[in-house]
Parts: structure tokens; C-alpha cells; sequence
């Protein structure tokens, strides 16, 4: 059955051992932040050199990317398909509907690190997590925003 | 006639929907000033994170809570 198999902590230890820079974004960064919503899968915001990194070590823990790196950066996305869906955001900076803009290298020098035993999480910090949510500004972010 | 379908896919439409940026900050104003919803927020993340010290099982939590919520959905 779907997520069954799937762990989180080989993900993250994964993540981290890649040496590729990205930030755990979306609902999943909100949820471990302390917030008590639901959701199905993962978002990570993915430097845009790093995206072999990233694939090869997902790779063996059943995740197939649906775009070449090459389509991916053209496009901005892609996605990582395996027991969970990963959805990977590459763009080098992203704006609200008013104008905010927030790009990847301010985001990464601003980063946090959660401990979680002897694996690490690195998300963006809070402000930034706002405005990355305020990108699709859907109901569901701003439920997001007030944890936040 | 089951109704559920229609009636989910239509909150799920809603919930996804963009709003515009002045709705976005009149919303975020109007949470901003109540004063029982900030209460109520913060004491389910404290109830949260008390169930579940580590973010890792927060996110196993999450997304497993929401499986089963999705299969249920699936069977109604």
C-alpha cells in the first residue's frame, strides 16, 4: 500500500549526506515546526546546480525523478516519485502576488537545522516560510501562516 | 445518491484556491487580532510536539494521518 514502506528518517538522512543544498518547504516544514495539519507529501526547494545530487541520493530509496535535469530547470519542477511523492521546486527566487520576491541564496543563508536524534532538517526560517507561503496564498497557507 | 464526492471535491477546490492579495492580508489581519484562535493554535502545537518531541515523527504523523483520511474518504 502507498507510504507504507516509506521512512522518514532514511529520507532525511539521505537529504543531508547528499551534499546538495535544499530547504524542506511546504506543509511538512510547517508540520515540523510543531503544527498539527495533515498532508501527503514532501517539498523541497533544491539549488539549481544540485539537482544530480539530490536524484542520486534518492535513488536508492525507490525515487525516480519524471524530468531530466535539463527539463527540470526549464520548467522550474519536478517531481520525485517512489513510496511518497517528493515535489521539488528549482527556481532560483519565487514572488507573491504582490510583488514579494524571495530568492533560494537568501533563503539558504537564513536557513534553520532541526535535530531529530542523529538526523538533521534543514527548512527556512520562519519569516521566509511565510513568505513561501504567500506564493500560492491558497486558504490552506494561510491556515499554515497562523501556526506560524 | 451519495453526495460525499461531489461535496469533497468542491471543499478541496476552495481550500486550494489562490485568494487575492487583498484578501490574503484581510484574513491574515482579521487571525492576527483574535486573541482565542492564537490561544487555541498555540496549545495544539504544544499538545504536538508534547505527543511528538521529534519533527521526524511529526512528519510520519502528518503524513500517515493523512493517508488514512484519504482511504476513508475512498471507502465513504
Amino acid at each position: 500500500m502507498e507510504g507504507e514502506s516509506f521512512d522518514e528518517s532514511e529520507l532525511f538522512r539521505a537529504v543531508a549526506a547528499s551534499g546538495a543544498r535544499s530547504l524542506l518547504f511546504g506543509r511538512q516544514a510547517v508540520v515540523a515546526l510543531g503544527a498539527p495539519v495533515l498532508t501527503g507529501d514532501y517539498d523541497f526547494w533544491l539549488a539549481i546546480d544540485d539537482i544530480d545530487k539530490f536524484n542520486r541520493a534518492l535513488e536508492p530509496l525507490g525515487f525516480s525523478p519524471t524530468k531530466t535535469p535539463e527539463q527540470a530547470r526549464a520548467s522550474g519542477r519536478y517531481v520525485l516519485e517512489g513510496d511518497t511523492r517528493i515535489d521539488v521546486l528549482i527556481a532560483r527566487a519565487a514572488s507573491s502576488a504582490d510583488g514579494e520576491r524571495l530568492s533560494f541564496e537568501d533563503a539558504w543563508t537564513r536557513r534553520q537545522t532541526l535535530r531529530a536524534g542523529a538526523v538533521e532538517v534543514t527548512l527556512p526560517s520562519i519569516p521566509d516560510l511565510i513568505r513561501t507561503k504567500r506564493w500560492s496564498s491558497r486558504p490552506k497557507d494561510l491556515e499554515d501562516i497562523r501556526f506560524l | 445518491m451519495n453526495f460525499f464526492p461531489q461535496r469533497r471535491a468542491l471543499a478541496e477546490q476552495i481550500y486550494e484556491q489562490s485568494l487575492s492579495p487583498d484578501e490574503v492580508t484581510r484574513r491574515l489581519a482579521a487571525a492576527r487580532g483574535d486573541v482565542v484562535d492564537e490561544a487555541e493554535a498555540r496549545s495544539l502545537i504544544a499538545w504536538f510536539c508534547r505527543r511528538y518531541p521529534n519533527p521526524i515523527d511529526r512528519m510520519r504523523y502528518a503524513r500517515r494521518m493523512y493517508l488514512e483520511s484519504t482511504r476513508i474518504a475512498a471507502i465513504d
